[in-house]
């Protein structure tokens, strides 16, 4: 195997076109650079109302920095962020997250000197109407209101997203940028927190999410997209995709690792099976 | 006798240079930036509020109504254009950027008002009279006010900051620019706002310095800058109240010093900045070490 | 292994409570060409600290070329012949490409004047760089920052180059044609240990590949075999991949948690 090979071309797992209907956030063959490193080639998504699209890839793929990118903490080089059809690339994040797009970063990012209780208000300050408020926040995460006066800092790293997530949902969001929530949480806090998903779709918002644990993303996305080296190498429903597309998408080399027969379908009830690439 | 009188006499000129010192350390609090032209612009207020009496021949006390407000504003479009544009460069660009603008400023005050001190005159007895505490001890009625006004000043600061929601969002913004950018939170104005502020007490303390001592085209960076720095870091970055501590410590350290040798007064109060850098950096507030 | 270049014996280095490197032992010979893989976080570049000098481990001792290394400085571990890499490329940005090796091979090698500039010259040679010898090293793209950071380390003749993230945001025909350069380093019997996330890169290189993760080494062989063993597929792939990886029988997500639009 050598490394002068193309990149791999996108899979749609169930070979049809991209789903029909008027995405809720769009990105179109998107560029993004840091300094002249190229973080993003071309990428491509459509979000539907109402789903949940996660990305996976390695690290080192692209996965944060195109979240970033449509939150706007960072401008492309070329495409474009299309939001409920309007285009959104150059407006400045604050006005983004005040439409609706709101992001909870990689890493909580809450604010230290800010107790609980005054993070959520931060996130209340430019909030859209909606369902969601702070008391709405307590009774989904039922022991915040005892620590609400807390500061965050003494707060776990469970604890933390939690108020993260809750400081992003009392904004009423309309789409919903996840960063890596997993990330330094122990299993059973992560399953906790993807638990909530289904009541926060419920109140009509849109997941778009970015998360390290590919298995955990095919548990709880409706669609999936896969990036390798800034590059789309697979996308579809969970359901339409192999163990062995995942792994070759996720990896980028064809028959890595292939100690047994694989080809399998990942989830019962696919249509379709495959010997791989 | 004369040691309590001094002590006294310290502890409340610690008001006045907490008024100049509150300002810089909120706007090195929010945005890192350490505005030169801090000082200066204090003078700047004071030399407006000079030519206000001139002209409109209003009362003392008015022109600070009329001068601060209007100083808050210039302070938040100073922040919006020349501040914020340094800041996209860079932390060190603002120290050269507000240089620049401190000497520019020096300058043209000296350009128009020429280098001899003024001082606004305070007509009332009141504010010029003193009053006793015993036999021996006299405190001036000017100074005794100037303090109850940084007390006030500081008091609302802090219910400001902690209790309302500009104030949260400055503190936010302090923490964590980008988490508030997702918030919703346009940084540029909020930093605007902190700036506003920063720049509303300094021209008090400003107007205060001018009636309380003179204000000539240099005091902006051989007084108010430098002392507002030294009770910054004295009472620790990042403290509100510090500030006022700050402030009294270096007021008294240096009436003790005047004590000690007429001349020595400023030194003494330098010695006690260099001798907190030394051996308690972080300030007397502050638990831990600033990074 | 007989005679090994460089030993971590029973490193342990930790952060407050996050652990970077748990009872790690490891080897790599002369010649030797070792690719890691791992999450973010999981101890990889601090691992090339540990070896390079940068971090000093909690326990454990680092030895090289048979000699025991912990304690020492970096720069005089680089004397030694350990040449590193590091992510973000810092060249002296107002000095030439040329006058950025000669400091390397001066300062990083211990060279003397003539011998430094055949070093120098040996390195712009090997990285394709003898072209931009002259140009001022900040106004140099990426690639060739990259090629610079690389010329650097080898300017001052390792025995042991530790690459770190070199391949991050090249295109295709770059990730070739750094590939290639690896391989020329390699020949000229320099070993290799080369952190990536672009895995592909270091399969094309690489004759064994080791899995970093949570301090400790998960998988350790020949790269296919590796990138198959389910502990190593676990980490990157999760529960349920790696199951069906393995054909072993799935369970279908609880419903709550899928959701369909």
């Amino acid at each position: 195997m050598t490394a002068d090979g193309g990149g791999e071309p996108a899979v749609t797992a169930d070979g049809q076109r991209p789903e029909a209907g008027t995405p809720l956030l769009e990105v179109r063959d998107l560029v993004v650079h840091h300094g002249q490193l190229r973080a993003l080639d071309g990428i491509s998504l459509r979000v539907l109302p109402g789903e949940v699209y996660a990305i996976i890839g390695a690290n080192g793929a692209g996965k944060s920095t195109l979240l970033r990118t449509i939150a706007g903490l960072h401008q492309p080089t070329a495409g474009s962020v299309l939001f409920d059809g309007a285009d959104v690339t150059r407006l400045r994040p604050e006005r983004r997250a005040r439409r609706g797009i709101v992001m909870v970063p990689e890493g909580r990012r809450l604010f230290g000197s800010l107790t609980v209780a005054e993070n959520l208000q931060v996130g209340i300050a430019y909030a859209r109407r909606g369902p969601w408020t702070v008391e709405l926040v307590y009774e989904m995460f039922g022991w915040m209101r005892e620590r609400r006066n807390q500061r965050t800092a003494q707060l776990s790293g469970g604890e933390q997203q939690a108020v993260a997530l809750g400081r992003a949902l009392v904004a009423n969001p309309r789409v919903l940028l996840l960063d890596e929530l997993s990330l330094g949480l122990a299993p059973v806090v992560v399953q906790r927190i993807y638990a909530m998903l289904p009541q926060i779709l419920a109140t009509g918002l849109t997941v778009l999410l970015v998360e390290q644990d590919v298995s955990q993303a095919l548990r709880v996305a409706s669609r999936i997209q896969c990036l390798l080296e800034g590059r789309t190498t697979l996308e579809g429903r969970p359901a339409d995709v192999t163990a062995d597309q995942v792994e070759v998408a996720y990896f980028g080399l064809a028959g890595a690792g292939k100690a047994g027969e694989g080809g399998e379908p990942l989830w019962p009830g696919s249509t379709r099976s495959s010997r791989g690439c | 006798m004369a040691w309590v009188n001094a002590i006294i006499q310290g502890v409340l000129t610690g008001g006045l240079y907490a008024l100049f010192a509150c300002g810089l350390s909120l706007m090195f609090g929010v945005m890192k930036v350490i505005n030169l032209a801090h000082g200066d612009l204090a003078v700047v207020a004071g030399y407006v509020a000079i030519g206000i009496i001139t002209v409109t021949h209003i009362p003392v006390l008015w022109s600070v109504v009329v001068v601060v407000p209007v100083m808050a504003v210039a302070g938040y479009l100073l922040q919006r254009t020349m501040i914020q544009s340094a800041l996209n460069r860079g932390i060190l660009t603002t120290l050269i950027v507000t240089f620049g603008l401190s000497v520019v400023i020096e300058n043209g005050l000296l350009q128009f008002f020429t280098a001899n001190s003024r001082a606004i005159g305070t007509g009332l007895a009141l504010i010029s009279g003193s009053f006793k505490l015993g036999s021996q001890i006299q405190i001036g009625y000017l100074l005794v006010v100037i303090f109850a006004v940084a007390v006030v000043v500081l008091l609302g600061l802090q219910y400001f900051l902690s209790a309302s929601r500009y104030g949260r969002l400055i503190r936010a913004v302090a923490d964590d620019q980008e988490a508030a950018q997702l918030a919703g939170a346009d940084y540029r104005h909020v930093f605007g706002v902190a700036a506003a502020i920063a720049m509303g007490t300094v021209a008090l303390g400003g107007i205060a310095y001018g009636m309380y001592s003179q204000l000539a085209p240099t005091t902006g960076t051989d007084t108010i800058l430098l002392f507002a720095f030294a009770a910054v870091v004295i009472g620790g970055l990042g403290s509100l109240w510090g500030t006022l501590l700050g402030g009294v410590v270096l007021g008294v350290a240096q009436q003790i010093g005047a004590q000690i040798n007429i001349s020595d007064e400023v030194l003494a109060g330098y010695i006690v900045f260099l001798a907190v850098l030394v051996l308690r950096p972080q300030g007397l507030t502050t638990r831990r070490a600033q990074s | 292994m007989t005679n090994p270049l460089v030993e971590l014996d029973h490193v342990t280095k930790r952060f407050g409570r996050v652990v970077i490197a748990e009872d790690l032992s490891f080897s790599a010979g002369p010649g030797d060409v070792v690719g890691i893989v791992g999450p973010n976080g999981a101890g990889k570049t601090s691992l090339f600290g540990l070896i390079s000098g940068d971090l000093a481990p909690g326990s454990g001792e680092i030895r090289f070329a048979g000699r025991a290394v912990t304690g020492l400085e970096p720069a005089v571990r680089c004397r030694l012949g350990i040449g590193r890499t590091y992510q973000v490329p810092r060249p002296f940005g107002d000095m030439t490409v040329f006058e950025n090796l000669l400091v390397a091979a001066q300062q990083g090698g211990g060279l003397r004047r003539r011998a430094s500039y055949a070093a120098a010259i040996e390195a712009l040679e090997r990285t394709g760089m003898t072209a931009h010898a002259n140009s001022p090293a900040e106004r140099l793209g990426l690639l060739h920052r990259k090629r610079l950071e690389l010329a650097r380390a080898l300017a001052s003749r390792p025995t042991l180059l530790l690459l770190d993230e070199v391949a991050g945001g090249l295109t295709d025909p770059e990730v070739a044609e750094l590939v290639g350069i690896v391989r020329g380093v390699n020949a000229e019997g320099i070993a290799v240990i080369w952190i990536e996330h672009v895995v592909r890169a270091l399969t094309a290189v690489v004759s064994r590949l080791i899995c970093l993760a949570g301090g400790r080494f998960v998988g350790d062989g020949a790269p296919a075999t590796v990138l198959a063993e389910p502990a190593v597929r676990e980490v990157f792939l999760g529960t349920e991949v790696t199951a069906a990886l393995a054909g072993g029988s799935l369970e279908a997500p609880a419903d709550g948690n899928r959701s369909e639009p």
